[in-house]
C-alpha cells in the first residue's frame, strides 16, 4: 500500500511538473533568443503515415544544414527547425500547432501535412497570422486564408491530366476503353474524383468509381468488379501499401490492365517493393513534383549527391516522394525568409511569399508563383511518368513534359 | 471514575478531525476552482488549447464511464457518438440557425437517442458480442457522414463558436461551466438510486434482477446518459476545432477514451476525470522531456514521437498490472495514508 502510494505521488508530481513546463525559446515571434529564425514542422512522425513525415523532416534538415553551414544562414541569421509530431491526428495537430505558435513562437509552420490536420488549424493560424504550408488538395485553400500556402499543382488537376493522358496518349478514347477508379473514401480521394470525373466526361471516357476505406488491404471484390466492368485501365488513388494490395490481388486474379496513380502523393516506384513486378511496365503516374529517384532533375540530383556524401545510403534507396516535398517546401520558405529581409516578422514573411512570382527552385517543381493567385497554391500542370523494369529494379521515368489539364476544374465554392 | 469519560473525549477528538478533514476538502476545492478560473488569464494559447481538450475529454470520459464503468457494458462506439454530437451541433447551427447554447444540448439529446437506438436491440448482448455490435456502429456512422452531402461528406463542415465565446479565453470559461455542471450531475447520478442500480447490474446482474432492478431499463438509461454526455463532448470538440471532417473521429479515439477509463479508474466519476486529464496531458508533456533534461535537440523528434506511442501502451499495461483500480485507487490510497497517519491502517 505504502509503495503504491509513493509511486502514485511520484507519478502525480512528475506529471504536474512536466505538464507545467513551457519551453520559451523565443523572445520575439519567429526569432529565438540565440538569433535563429524558427521554422516549425508538423507532420506524422509516428503512425501509419510516418514514412511521409520522417522523409520530409530528413530533407528539410539536410537543406537547412546546407543553408546554415555553407551559405552562412539567411540575412545573417541561422535557421532552426522545430518539429512536432501529430500522428496524422487532427486533435494532436491542434496541440502541436498551438505549441509551435505560442510556446516556441515560430516564424512559420512549413509544412503541416495532410488535409484533415490543416482544416483543424487553419482558422487558428489565420487569426494568429502565422504562415503555414500544406499539400495539394484544393479544399483547405478555398475561402479567405491569406496565410496558407500550397506547393505544386492541386490533386484535382493532376488527376485530370492523368485521365487525359489515358484518353489521348494511350488511346483509350479512340479504342472505346473504359477506366475504373479505386479511391479512398476520404477528403484525399474526394479531391482525386473532382479531377477525374469532369476530365472523363470531357473526353467521353466511361469512368466507374469505387470508394474503399482508407488504407484498405482487401481487394478481392474490387478486382472482381473491375473484371466485370471490362475496364482496361485502373486508377488507384490510395497510398502505397493499399495500391500494392490492389495490384497483388489483381495479379492473383489474372487481371490484365494498366494501372495509373493519379497524383504525386501516390505515384511511387516503392509500390513495387510491396506489389511485385507484374505491373511494373504497365504503370503510369501523374505528378507535378519530380520523383525522388529522378536524377535528371537538377535539384533532385543535388539533394541525392548531398545524402550520398553524408553516407545516408538508406535515404537514396527509398522511393519516397516526400523527400522531394520536404526539399521544395524548405527551399521556398528559405526564399521567403530571404525576401522578407533582415528585420523579418511573420507579416513580412507572409507578404514576401504572397508577392513571389516565377521563383525557380532549380528543379523539383514548376516555378512558384503566388502573386495574383486566387488560391495560394502554385502550379497548374502535371507530368506523367512510366514504370520501367530493368535488372529487377523498377524506376519511374518521365514520358511527358509538364502539361495543363484540358478540362477546366472549378476549385472554388 | 472520570468526570468526562475518556471514551467520550476520544470520540470527540475523532469527530473534530473528521470536521477538519471535510473543511480541508472544501478549502482544497475552493483553491482548485480559483486556480482554474484564474489560469486562462495568464496562460498562452498552447496551455489554453490543452485545457480545453482536457475538459472536453473529461465530459466524454464521464459519458463513456456510465456505460462501461458504472453499468459494466462494453462499448467501442465512442468515436461514432462523438461524431454524431459534433455533426449534430454543426448542422443545427449551420443549417437551422440555432444558437450554440441551444444546439449543444440538442446535439446531446440526438446522440442520446442514437445511443438508445443502438442500446435497445443489443440489451441481451454481452461481452464480445456487444463489443462487435458497438464496433459496427462506428463504421456505419463514419460511412454515413462520409457520404452524406447534407453534412458535408468528405469535405466536412465548419462550426462557429458562439459570438460571446469566440476567443480562447471566453470559450474556456464556457466549456468550464458546461463541464462543471455535467460533472456535478454525474456525481449526483453516481450516488443516486440509478448509480447504485448500475453498480448492482455491473457486479451481479442476476442478483440485481432478483432484487427487482429492471436490467433493460437501467442499461438503456446508461446508454442514454452516456450518449448525452458524449454528444455534448462532440459538440464542444467541433466548436473548439472550428472545422470537422470524418477524419476527426478515427477508431483510435475510442481506444483513447477506453484508455482514460482504465487509467483513471472504472466505475467512478472522479476516475473518469483523472483518466481524461492524465491521457490528455501526459503525452503532451513528453514533448518537453528533452528540454526538461537539458537534452535540447539531442533527442531525435522521430524517437520522441515513437516514445509517445510506447508511453501510451506502457501506461495502459502498467495500470492494468499494478494499479487495477487506476488513478482513483491511488488517490484513495493517498487520502487514506494521510487520514490514518502515522498509523498504517
Amino acid at each position: 500500500m505504502k509503495g503504491k502510494m509513493k509511486l502514485g505521488l511520484a507519478a502525480l508530481g512528475i506529471t504536474l511538473g512536466l505538464a507545467m513546463q513551457q519551453t520559451a525559446t523565443a523572445q520575439t515571434p519567429g526569432i529565438s533568443s540565440d538569433n535563429k529564425v524558427l521554422i516549425g514542422v508538423v507532420g506524422p512522425l509516428s503512425g501509419p503515415v510516418a514514412y511521409a513525415g520522417r522523409a520530409e523532416l530528413e530533407s528539410m534538415n539536410m537543406y537547412f544544414d546546407y543553408v546554415n553551414k555553407e551559405l552562412g544562414g539567411v540575412n545573417g541569421r541561422q535557421l532552426k527547425l522545430v518539429p512536432e509530431d501529430d500522428s496524422y491526428d487532427p486533435g494532436k495537430t491542434v496541440a502541436a500547432v498551438r505549441k509551435l505558435v505560442t510556446v516556441d513562437k515560430v516564424m512559420a509552420i512549413a509544412p503541416i501535412v495532410g488535409t484533415a490536420p490543416i482544416l483543424a488549424v487553419r482558422e487558428y493560424l489565420n487569426n494568429q497570422k502565422v504562415v503555414a504550408f500544406n499539400g495539394k488538395a484544393a479544399d483547405p485553400f478555398i475561402g479567405n486564408w491569406p496565410y496558407l500556402f500550397g506547393l505544386g499543382t492541386p490533386y484535382e488537376i493532376q488527376a485530370a491530366v492523368g485521365l487525359e493522358f489515358i484518353a489521348n496518349d494511350l488511346g483509350a478514347k479512340k479504342n472505346g476503353d473504359s477506366v475504373y477508379a479505386v479511391v479512398p473514401d476520404d477528403a484525399f480521394g474526394n479531391a482525386t474524383l473532382k479531377g477525374l470525373e469532369p476530365a472523363a466526361k470531357m473526353q467521353g471516357i466511361k469512368l466507374t468509381v469505387e470508394k474503399v476505406p482508407r488504407n484498405a488491404d482487401q481487394y478481392g471484390s474490387v478486382v472482381t468488379n473491375i473484371k466485370r466492368s471490362g475496364a482496361k485501365y485502373v486508377i488507384s488513388g490510395s497510398p502505397r501499401a493499399s495500391t500494392a494490395a490492389l495490384m497483388r490481388e489483381a495479379e492473383a486474379q489474372g487481371l490484365d490492365v494498366t494501372f495509373m496513380s493519379p497524383n504525386g502523393a501516390t505515384t511511387e516506384a516503392a509500390i513495387f517493393d510491396l506489389a511485385g513486378k507484374r505491373y511494373a511496365n504497365h504503370y503510369y503516374g501523374a505528378h507535378s513534383v519530380s520523383q525522388w529517384e529522378d536524377e535528371s532533375d537538377p535539384l533532385i540530383k543535388w539533394a541525392r549527391d548531398r545524402f550520398r556524401a553524408a553516407g545516408k545510403t538508406e535515404v537514396l534507396k527509398e522511393k519516397n516522394f516526400f523527400y522531394v516535398w520536404g526539399l521544395i517546401v524548405a527551399k521556398t520558405v528559405v526564399e521567403g525568409v530571404k525576401r522578407a529581409g533582415p528585420d523579418i516578422t511573420r507579416e513580412k514573411l507572409a507578404d514576401a511569399l504572397r508577392n513571389m512570382e516565377k521563383y525557380d527552385l532549380g528543379g523539383g517543381v514548376a516555378p512558384v508563383t503566388y502573386k495574383g493567385q486566387s488560391l495560394l497554391i502554385t502550379g497548374t500542370t502535371a507530368r506523367i511518368s512510366k514504370g520501367t523494369l530493368a535488372d529487377g529494379v523498377v524506376s519511374l521515368k518521365p514520358v511527358t513534359p509538364q502539361r495543363s489539364a484540358q478540362v477546366t476544374i472549378s476549385l472554388g465554392k | 471514575m472520570d468526570i468526562v469519560p475518556k471514551r467520550y473525549l476520544e470520540e470527540h477528538q475523532r469527530d473534530r478531525r473528521k470536521m477538519m478533514h471535510f473543511r480541508l476538502q472544501q478549502v482544497g476545492m475552493g483553491v482548485l476552482l480559483l486556480v482554474l478560473l484564474w489560469m486562462p488569464q495568464q496562460a498562452n494559447g498552447y496551455v489554453l488549447g490543452l485545457a480545453l481538450q482536457a475538459m472536453i475529454a473529461v465530459v466524454g470520459a464521464i459519458g463513456l464511464n456510465f456505460v462501461v464503468g458504472f453499468s459494466g457494458q462494453v462499448s467501442i462506439g465512442q468515436a461514432a457518438y462523438m461524431a454524431i454530437g459534433a455533426y449534430s451541433t454543426a448542422v443545427l447551427m449551420g443549417k437551422f440557425g440555432l444558437p450554440f447554447l441551444v444546439a449543444l444540448p440538442l446535439a446531446g439529446v440526438i446522440t442520446a437517442g442514437a445511443s438508445a437506438l443502438v442500446g435497445w436491440p443489443t440489451l441481451r448482448l454481452r461481452g464480445f458480442y456487444l463489443a462487435m455490435a458497438t464496433f459496427a456502429v462506428h463504421f456505419v456512422v463514419i460511412m454515413v457522414i462520409s457520404r452524406w452531402d447534407f453534412v458535408g461528406a468528405q469535405t466536412g463542415v465548419a462550426v462557429d463558436r458562439p459570438s460571446f465565446a469566440s476567443g480562447d479565453v471566453s470559450f474556456y470559461y464556457l466549456t468550464f461551466a458546461i463541464m462543471a455542471l455535467l460533472v456535478h450531475m454525474a456525481f449526483n447520478i453516481e450516488h443516486s438510486f440509478v448509480g447504485r442500480a448500475w453498480g448492482a447490474i455491473r457486479d451481479r446482474d442476476l442478483a440485481a434482477a432478483a432484487a427487482g432492478i429492471s436490467l433493460a431499463r437501467f442499461k438503456l438509461w446508461a446508454n442514454v446518459w452516456s450518449g448525452f454526455y458524449v454528444g455534448i463532448a462532440g459538440g464542444l470538440s467541433a466548436a473548439f476545432l472550428s472545422y470537422i471532417t470524418p477524419e476527426n473521429f478515427p477508431f483510435f479515439l475510442t481506444i483513447q477514451y477506453l484508455g482514460m477509463l482504465l487509467v483513471g479508474g472504472l466505475g467512478t466519476t472522479l476516475g473518469g476525470i483523472f483518466g481524461a486529464l492524465f491521457i490528455t496531458l501526459v503525452p503532451e508533456a513528453v514533448r518537453f522531456l528533452p528540454a526538461l533534461f537539458g537534452a535540447g535537440d539531442a533527442i531525435s523528434p522521430t524517437l520522441l514521437a515513437d516514445g509517445q506511442m510506447i508511453l501510451f501502451g506502457v501506461i495502459i499495461v502498467g495500470t492494468l498490472l499494478y494499479a487495477p483500480k487506476g488513478l482513483f485507487g491511488l488517490w484513495e490510497d493517498i487520502k487514506l495514508y494521510f487520514r490514518t497517519w502515522p498509523f498504517s491502517y
